[in-house]
């Protein structure tokens, strides 16, 4: 049963009782109700509703109205408990069956039991893998269909799923370099052809299919993070953002403290462009002295200077694994505290 | 008509960097047009602007007679080869090369007769059944061309399309695609990082630097008259040699002070130096390896290394402590540690003011 079909159902119910009853999403949102001036508003919820059937807050009492056999929405009606448990009856959806394509949506959601899950998967045939990552393309409603037939197209072997009417979702175990090459591909294809409001985020690598949930949950935090940093790019690879997501949970005092005194201690590289300029290259190159001095075009021989001046003044010779990693950091927490 | 042209183009990217500083450059139609210059100096973020992947922050950018600042990069007419091109794995040649006009919805028969005419242009119609998997990198590479041509763009686009491919394959490449652009006969924008490639494919290059463009003009230009120091330094291997020099004046004759040698200016430079104000100045002189001459009463410089290529012999040198590179007669043997002495064509060097770095004769 969709969420037309609930809704539907519901304002037939709210407008032959005379009790106040609401229809909300899981966090309490009004969705629906009775007594219009409550619209989009929020009711309370305790905080803990998982494995109840039905739970009291304040002068409502609720009960799960569950879609595809998952709990989605909430109704909840003031005062007559037994009404409430007549009415939800009206909202059982008899005809879900778990399809291939559901079980692989409720996965991603979260929404499968472990028991269910083993069960389902034999009937599925699903085989097991090295490891799954999640990759989810971002696009505006209208476009859902034509980014659905590319990814057909380019991901031929994943699953995709339509997470909801602005994302769909692919669990591949591709080897990093082609998923970023068909990411490429996805994306150039979809904003020249279709339209530019296309996100690609690649979640983290779980090793087994059940924790695919946690791939998008990491998918969920570098969004939180590139729209705190404004950061815009073509393919977000979990990746690349560890490093800021590891540092973004760090205490936050304990960072400015921190930078404070990397201020102090690197004021002399912090203020020269040229150095902090090499640097960044010189990682972006793999620490690779020739690629860095061809791409940023200055001399071997300058390039050799500049490194050893930053050894100079902060003891980190960048040549060596160690010390470009403790440095690479020092510049991130920079960068991320002047925004 | 599809020239392409840029107003003041400023790019600021959400996270407050600032990549691209008021540019304005003009795109002839049918020119093949290189941005080159180091990394980060903005070359993809301009060539995004023009796609319409990257908002202009501001400025005015036009395709032919329309401003495209807010036109969708599917409706701008242009195309796009990028360095991570990638073919879909799974189709053959001809599927791959048609699947974009599929999403357009064109009709089988467009698509067949587009198709077969970009898989003639590029001599790939035995390859037409095949998978990826069973092309060479040069035949992927002109395939993933052959994907950009199908559209008949006004202009195409590329990015470092040849950056993947190993030292040989990108000489062949280059080759090819000096040849598809005369072919096709439309615009081209094309960025690299790699001076060599600019200087042998563009008819115009633009040399940018730090957001910034530096100079527009044709490879043989940019080669004899940099605008500037940059310029000067990044075209040209080995690179341009720079010695600090004073200007002085003596009988009417305007001469250039290097390493206490005096090198006469012609009538032309002195001219300008003179009317500039230089005379009694410190200046940065330029000059190219290749155009210096052996002469003992020139510039000593002790050898430090000799480069033989055959046809011509580098010597790297120091003169008193500072390095300079010059070309030599291959039969001429030099040994290291020796002393050579040598003067630069005069109407060949450049000067640059020390401060503004912009080469005062041009
Ligand atoms: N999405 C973005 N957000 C923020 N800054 C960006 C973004 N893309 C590019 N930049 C910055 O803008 C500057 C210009 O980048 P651009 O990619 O245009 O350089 P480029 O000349 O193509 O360099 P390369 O030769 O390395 O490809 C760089 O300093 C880069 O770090
Ligand atoms: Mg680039």
């Amino acid at each position: 049963m969709g969420l037309t079909q609930i809704k539907n159902i519901f304002s037939k119910i709210a407008s032959s009782i005379n009790n106040d009853i609401v229809l909300t999403d899981l966090n309490g949102v009004i969705i629906d109700c009775n007594r219009t001036e409550l619209n989009g508003s929020i009711v309370k919820i305790p905080e803990f509703i998982e494995g109840k059937e039905i739970f009291s807050e304040e002068n409502y009492d609720f009960i799960f109205i569950k879609q595809y056999n998952f709990p989605r929405y909430l109704l909840g009606i003031k005062d007559n408990i037994q009404m409430l448990n007549v009415v939800s009856l009206l909202f059982n959806d008899k005809n879900y069956k778990m399809t291939e394509a559901n079980f692989y949506r409720e996965l991603v959601l979260n929404n499968i039991k472990k028991e269910n899950y083993d069960e389902l998967k034999k009937e599925f045939k699903i085989e097991d893998r090295n490891y799954y990552r999640l990759i989810i393309a971002k696009v505006e409603n209208s476009e859902i269909k034509n980014a659905k037939y590319i990814i057909d197209n380019i991901f031929i072997f994943d699953k995709n799923i339509i997470l909801d009417s602005e994302s769909i979702a692919i669990i591949t175990s591709k080897p990093d370099v082609e998923i970023e090459n068909l990411c490429n591909m996805l994306f150039i294809e979809f904003s020249t052809d279709i339209s530019k409001n296309i996100k690609l985020l690649v979640g983290s690598k779980v090793d087994e299919l059940y924790d695919i949930n946690s791939s998008l949950k990491d998918i969920y935090n570098i969004l939180k993070l590139i729209e705190k940093f404004n950061i815009v790019k073509d393919i977000y690879f979990y990746e690349d953002f560890l490093i800021p997501l590891l540092i973004g949970s760090t205490r936050k005092d304990l960072l400015i403290q921190l930078n404070d005194e990397n201020n102090k201690k690197y004021d002399k590289i912090f203020k020269n462009k040229d150095l902090i300029y090499t640097a960044k290259n010189f990682f972006k190159n793999n620490l690779n002295i020739t690629e860095t001095s061809e791409k940023i075009f200055v001399h071997r021989n300058t390039l050799i200077y500049r490194i050893n001046k930053i050894k100079e003044i902060s003891g980190f010779d960048l040549k060596l694994f160690e010390d470009a990693m403790r440095f690479y950091i020092i510049l991130l927490i920079k960068d991320m505290d002047e925004k | 008509m599809a020239n392409v042209k840029l107003e003041k183009i400023n790019k600021v990217y959400p996270n407050g960097f600032r990549a691209i500083e008021s540019i304005d450059l003009d795109i002839v139609d049918k020119e093949f047009m290189v941005l080159v210059g180091p990394s980060g100096c903005g070359k993809t973020t301009t060539l995004r602007m023009i796609a319409g992947l990257e908002e202009i922050t501001a400025g005015k950018m036009f395709i032919g007679d329309t401003q495209v600042n807010d036109i969708a990069p599917k409706d701008r007419d242009i195309a796009m080869v990028f360095q991570n091109y990638a073919l879909y794995p799974h189709m053959t040649v001809y599927d791959n090369m048609a699947f974009g006009l599929k999403l357009r919805k064109f009709s089988k028969k467009e698509i067949d007769e587009r198709v077969t005419h970009a898989a003639d242009i590029l001599g790939i119609e035995p390859l037409l059944s095949r998978k990826p998997k069973q092309l060479s990198g040069g035949q992927r590479q002109r395939v993933a061309l052959g994907r950009a041509i199908v559209r008949n763009p006004k202009v195409f686009l590329m990015d470092e399309p040849l950056s993947n491919l190993d030292a040989k394959l990108r000489v062949e490449m280059r080759a090819e695609l000096s040849k598809l652009h005369h072919d096709l006969d439309t615009t081209f924008v094309y960025v690299t990082h790699d001076q060599t490639e600019a200087m042998t494919m563009g008819t115009r290059i633009c040399i940018m630097y730090d957001g910034y463009i530096q100079q527009v003009d044709d490879p043989q230009t940019i080669y004899d008259s940099p605008k500037n120091k940059f310029v000067a330094e990044f075209i040209g291997s080995p690179q341009m040699n720079f010695m600090d020099a004073t200007l002085v004046e003596e009988n009417g004759k305007v001469y250039a002070k290097v390493y206490d040698r005096l090198l006469e200016l012609n009538e032309d430079k002195a001219n300008i130096v003179k009317e500039k104000n230089y005379i009694g100045k410190e200046v940065l002189l330029g000059a190219r390896p290749e155009h210096a001459v052996l002469d003992d009463d020139g510039i000593k410089a002790k050898v430090e290394v000799t480069e033989l290529l055959g046809s011509e012999t580098y010597v790297y040198s120091k003169a008193e402590g500072n390095a300079i590179v010059v070309r030599i007669d291959p039969d001429i043997k030099v040994d290291v540690d020796q002393e050579i002495s040598f003067k630069f064509r005069s109407e060949k060097v450049h000067l640059f003011d020390k401060e503004t770095e912009l080469n005062i004769c041009k």
